[in-house]
């Protein structure tokens, strides 16, 4: 057991990496460069849909400097699979036979440097024949709509998504490449049953997840066909199964390597640019780099649009009786882990509340733009944009405040969510009502306006409130290993990614923790596929959760084959010894103590030796019934948080500013309160950015903004007047020391919490997000 | 980005010569906060560029009694920091702190930021607004635009291919105008302004004696209209007549849409901000 009263664990500590990081001594994948690298670099198509007729790379083979032009064609003619994508093996790494989106990748060449790898690409004649493209979700769901993937063949990847293996590999007849369903209770029953029903859809666009990190890929091939790669991912374990499946290897013979990465957000996850790396450099026979620019990730991945029906039935004295949702997700061209995001975040698409009838069909659906992948929150904060704004209509329209109509109606421990788990540990009754007070909430009727205190008639204020839950990735796996050195000092090895969420702190802080060690003794080893162990992926807020358990459980088995050495030399039982602060101690003798080096010289008599620790952690789900989603358990355990916003509006321009911004999230029990506080204001303000700006705007296919000159995102100008990031504490019995994942619970609700604030303001409800200035004066004073 | 000869000219003869002499082929480097963009986004690919911002003397900033003149390479943030500039012309001051950031502030110059001949930049409606004009050599020798005959369009100026602006000058403001500079991004504020307007005042005892409103971003030049103007002359101020002008200004705005609004929105929003920069010189000249 550790320590009655932890001493490392609930300590604000700094960053480990923290003054590396302000200081520039930390290295990215773009800083490493391996002897003799290429850099490669990229055509892409400019019309949405076409058949490839003809790729002419003749000339960009003949210019000096170039070692290796592809295309889709050659991928064919090589040993390879060249099909990659989590759910369905439906894109290679550049098009072949078709492409599907103005931006789709059709060539690449790798010369010695950037400027030769771009006169290269102009060098290439590529010519496309145009087909009928679709641009939107409802079009593309026609019966005549053209198809934008032909064949369906599942990847075979994660053992909960069953419902792909049943209908895969099959021609398609529609652009919904998945379908998922949740059947709870009689939906029309209860519907009719209902005092009042309400019909409202939603709907949110395309947006970017703009990293500071471009995504980058160095691939480097041995002698002996050993392929080593770099690159700036939050999957490297994933990384390694599927390089080492294209080219048929074994996954020994593939090393991927991960330095701190700028950035993540869900951007990095899956394969991104690792294979045409692998690619280039096999065929030019040395190390390649490819690094996108800004413009290049707005064609790589987005977070998905969405449209969302909901049908919403309640009884007069305020309870949610059966809610109808009818969801389509915007994949793009290719479905990378859309049917996955379509899956995950349907379990709660109702919102977190008890509803006794529920009815979810969510469709992930393609159409000729961007591929849209994960984004933190894995779609929740879509489908609480659609579900937290229809709460509030109804709140208003039935006269009840908004915050108790939302507290009668959540989830509390032991109630049946939708899917038919049981819930436990979920703060979100507390998060609500931390987040009311942080507002000084106070309800009134929406047709009082509140008036600025300056007195100025155009500016006027409102406060609105929004709360969200989600069920953590499972089953999933995570591993590691705690090296204890001859010193006595720890090496944490682990393959989750610390991509500035604070991974590194919260776990160096779990084994110091555990082995009673100083902090500045306990190290960790970046992701190295090779040495670290595997990890699922960096994602769904899943590493403190999972990956501190395999560390904690590393770290007390080093503990346990160091105990009985140190026990001898204190006179003492190991069950008697503590440790803190680098000394071991017996409780019964605390006058005398060792620090970890001197165990480690009397265990192996002298400087020398190595204790290995290591952790396993592994969730499970039950079996779900296809025909209803319902199941046992879905979920390893719940995240949930809440949000609650003032703005001011200018009724003159219909400009919207956040004057206070109060997110609470529920983190079972803080390891590290400064970072939960900074996770949490981070995704706050992050998330004010799709709430009031931010927005892919395509005409006819072509996206119009790919830079930050056109596609805004918050920057300092735009932080709210006052952002309180709280916690709430309910532990989780299986979380280490009662912690919970919270990377994404922060950024859930603030959307629908500012336009709630909105509709609060100026009494104009705005259903499509971004909520521009122009929305707001055409719903207050249309032209 | 295309690689591209520095070439770096002693003198501002010098720099006119190598225009002279690569024409199309060369561009004037300044700060290059506009210049940058252009060429990494490849829409320019120059094979020479003739640095000016390195000129001895290029970015002095001198007045006498009449005028101020700004060297054509004197950075924004000079000029905003500058005490001559702060005590003469306040307003254009105030309007640099909002100009990019501090960054771009710390490179871009004043020439350049003219002759990129933007509509979202911010000074050109106020140093319309306080009748500035630039210096201009080239093969023709001195010439002198005042900056309504200088801006032509959408990034176009009535420069020739071999000129160059060599300073602006600014006459110092008659004594009692007052004025503001008001800038409004729909997005964030770290943005290009959707509208920016310019207001000057000037009071006859309570009434207004004259009047100058010059708006930027919302047409292919800066956007002025002296019929307007003329309504507030002679007048005392009246909530009907600032009203009127700024209508007047939103109908003749000329918007292009984007993420930042549609050509109606621009219009609406420029009317406001009309009224509100009109509103707020008044007050400055002891009007309101």
């Amino acid at each position: 057991m550790s320590n009655p009263r932890p001493a490392v664990i609930g300590a604000d500590v700094p960053r480990v990496e923290g003054i590396d990081k302000v200081t520039g001594h930390v290295t990215f994948v773009d800083n490493i460069e391996p002897p003799g690298m290429l850099h490669g670099m990229i055509r892409r198509s400019q019309v949405p849909h076409g058949r490839i007729r003809r790729i002419d790379t003749s000339r960009a083979r003949q210019l000096s400097g170039v070692y290796a032009v592809l295309t889709g064609e050659d991928l064919l003619r090589m040993d390879i699979d060249p099909y990659i994508g989590p759910a369905f093996k439906d894109q290679a790494p550049l098009a072949i036979g078709k492409v599907r989106y103005a931006g789709d990748p059709v060539a690449a060449v790798a010369a010695v440097d950037r400027d030769t790898a771009e006169e290269a690409l102009d060098l290439i004649d590529v010519e496309v024949e145009e087909l009928p493209a679709v641009f939107d979700v409802q079009d593309a769901l026609r019966p005549d709509a053209p198809l934008v993937c032909e064949r369906l063949v599942p990847a075979g990847t994660f053992a909960d998504l069953i419902e792909l293996l049943g209908g895969g590999d099959v021609p398609a007849t529609s652009n919904a490449c998945f379908q998922y369903k949740l059947r709870r209770g009689d939906v029309a029953e209860g519907l009719r049953r209902s005092d009042r029903v309400f019909e409202h859809t939603f709907s949110n666009p395309p947006t970017q997840h703009s990293d500071l990190e471009y995504h980058c890929s160095i691939a480097q091939w041995e002698a002996s066909n050993r392929l080593q790669v770099w690159t700036a991912t939050q999957s490297p374990s994933y990384v390694r199964i599927m390089l080492a499946n294209m080219f048929r290897l074994p996954e020994s013979r593939v090393r991927v390597r991960v330095p701190y990465l700028g950035g993540g957000f869900g951007s990095k996850l899956y394969m991104k640019l690792e294979p045409l790396a692998a690619l280039l450099a096999l065929v030019a026979g040395r190390p390649v780099k490819i690094r996108l620019t800004r413009n290049e990730e707005f064609f790589t991945i987005t977070k998905h649009g969405l449209v969302a029906k909901l049908t919403t039935g309640v009884t007069r004295d305020g309870r949610l009786l059966a809610r109808d949702c009818q969801i389509m997700w915007d994949t793009g061209a290719y479905a990378d882990i859309g049917p996955r995001v379509t899956h995950k975040s349907g379990y709660t698409s109702a919102g977190p509340y008890q509803i006794p009838n529920v009815r979810i069909d969510s469709f992930s659906v393609y159409t000729n733009k961007p591929p849209a992948g994960a984004f933190r929150g894995f779609g929740i904060m879509q489908v609480c944009w659609a579900y937290e704004s229809q709460m509030d209509i109804i709140a208003r329209e039935m006269g009840w405040d908004p915050v108790e109509f939302r507290l009668k109606n959540v989830l509390r421990e032991g109630d049946v969510q939708a899917t038919g788990t049981v819930v436990h540990s979920l703060g979100l009754d507390q998060c609500v009502r931390a987040v009311a007070d942080a507002v000084a909430w106070d309800y009134r009727e929406a047709s009082a306006p509140h008036p600025t205190g300056d007195g100025a008639r155009h500016l006027v204020r409102g406060k609105g409130v929004a709360c969200s839950m989600k069920a953590v990735i499972t089953p999933s796996v995570s591993a590691a290993t705690v090296l204890v050195h001859s010193d006595g000092s720890a090496s944490v090895l682990s393959s989750s990614v610390e991509m500035g969420q604070g991974s590194d702190t919260a776990l160096c802080q779990i084994v110091a923790e555990e082995l009673g060690a100083r902090l500045q003794d306990v190290a960790i080893v970046h992701p190295d596929t090779d040495v670290t162990p595997y990890d699922l992926i960096t994602a769904g807020s899943r590493t403190t959760f999972h990956m501190g358990n395999a560390v904690r459980m590393a770290a007390i088995d080093a503990r346990s084959q160091l105990w009985p050495t140190a026990a001898e030399l204190l006179d003492a039982a190991p069950d008697d010894l503590t440790a803190q602060d680098g000394r071991v101690w017996a409780r019964t003798a605390s006058d005398r103590s060792l620090t970890h080096g001197q165990i480690m010289m009397a265990r192996f008599g002298g400087r020398a030796g190595t204790i290995e620790g290591h952790g396993l952690f592994e969730t499970h789900h039950g079996s779900t019934d296809l025909d209803t989603g319902q199941s046992d358990r879905v979920t390893a355990h719940w995240m949930c948080g809440a949000t609650a916003a003032e703005v001011e509006v200018d009724t003159d321009t219909g400009q919207v500013r956040i004057v206070n911004l109060a997110t609470a999230v529920d983190v079972g029990n803080a390891i590290n309160p400064f970072a939960c506080r900074q996770q949490i204001g981070g995704a706050s303000v992050q998330g004010t950015g799709p709430a009031l700006l931010e927005e892919m705007l395509f005409e006819a296919g072509q996206l119009t903004n790919p830079s930050f000159v056109d596609y805004k995102i918050p920057s300092f100008l735009d932080l709210p007047d006052r952002l309180q990031p709280l916690t709430v504490e309910d532990p989780h019995p299986d979380g280490p020391y009662g912690a919970k994942g919270i990377g994404e619970a922060g950024i859930f609700a603030i959307a629908p919490a500012i336009a709630n604030a909105v509709a609060d303001a100026v009494g104009a409800r705005i259903p499509s997000l971004p909520i521009t200035p122009e929305k707001v004066l055409r719903a207050i004073a249309p032209p | 980005m295309r690689p591209f000869d520095l070439l770096q000219p002693a003198t501002v003869d010098e720099a006119v010569a190598l225009l002279a002499q690569h024409g199309e082929d060369a561009r004037l480097l300044g700060g290059g906060a506009m210049l940058t963009i252009l060429l990494r986004q490849r829409l320019v690919a120059p094979r020479y560029l003739i640095n000016v911002a390195d000129i001895p003397g290029l970015n002095a900033i001198s007045s006498d009694h009449n005028t101020l003149r700004l060297g054509a390479a004197s950075t924004l943030r000079a000029i905003e920091r500058s005490d001559t500039i702060r005590a003469r012309c306040p307003v254009l001051a105030e309007a640099l702190r909002s100009v990019g950031n501090i960054r771009v502030r710390n490179v871009a110059t004043i020439g350049g930021h003219l002759a990129h001949a933007d509509v979202h930049l911010d000074l050109p409606p106020v140093l319309c607004a306080l009748g500035a004009s630039v210096v201009v050599l080239g093969r023709h020798g001195d010439r002198h635009f005042s900056l309504d005959e200088l801006f032509v369009g959408y990034y176009e100026t009535c420069l020739a291919p071999t000129e160059m602006i060599a300073a602006v000058d600014v006459p110092t403001p008659p004594p009692g105008l007052q004025g503001v500079y008001l800038k409004y991004c729909s997005l964030s504020p770290n943005d290009w302004p959707t509208v920016g307007v310019a207001a000057f005042l000037r009071a006859d005892g309570e009434r207004i004696a004259e009047a100058r409103i010059v708006v930027g971003s919302v047409s292919p030049r800066p956007l002025r209209l002296t019929e307007a103007e003329d309504l507030l002359r002679g007048e005392r101020l009246n909530s009907g007549a600032v009203a009127e002008v700024a209508r007047r200004y939103g109908r003749a705005a000329d918007p292009l849409p984007d993420i930042r609004g549609s050509e109606d929105y621009k219009r609406r929003v420029t009317e406001v901000y009309v009224r509100r920069a009109v509103e707020a010189a008044a007050t400055r000249a002891g009007l309101a």
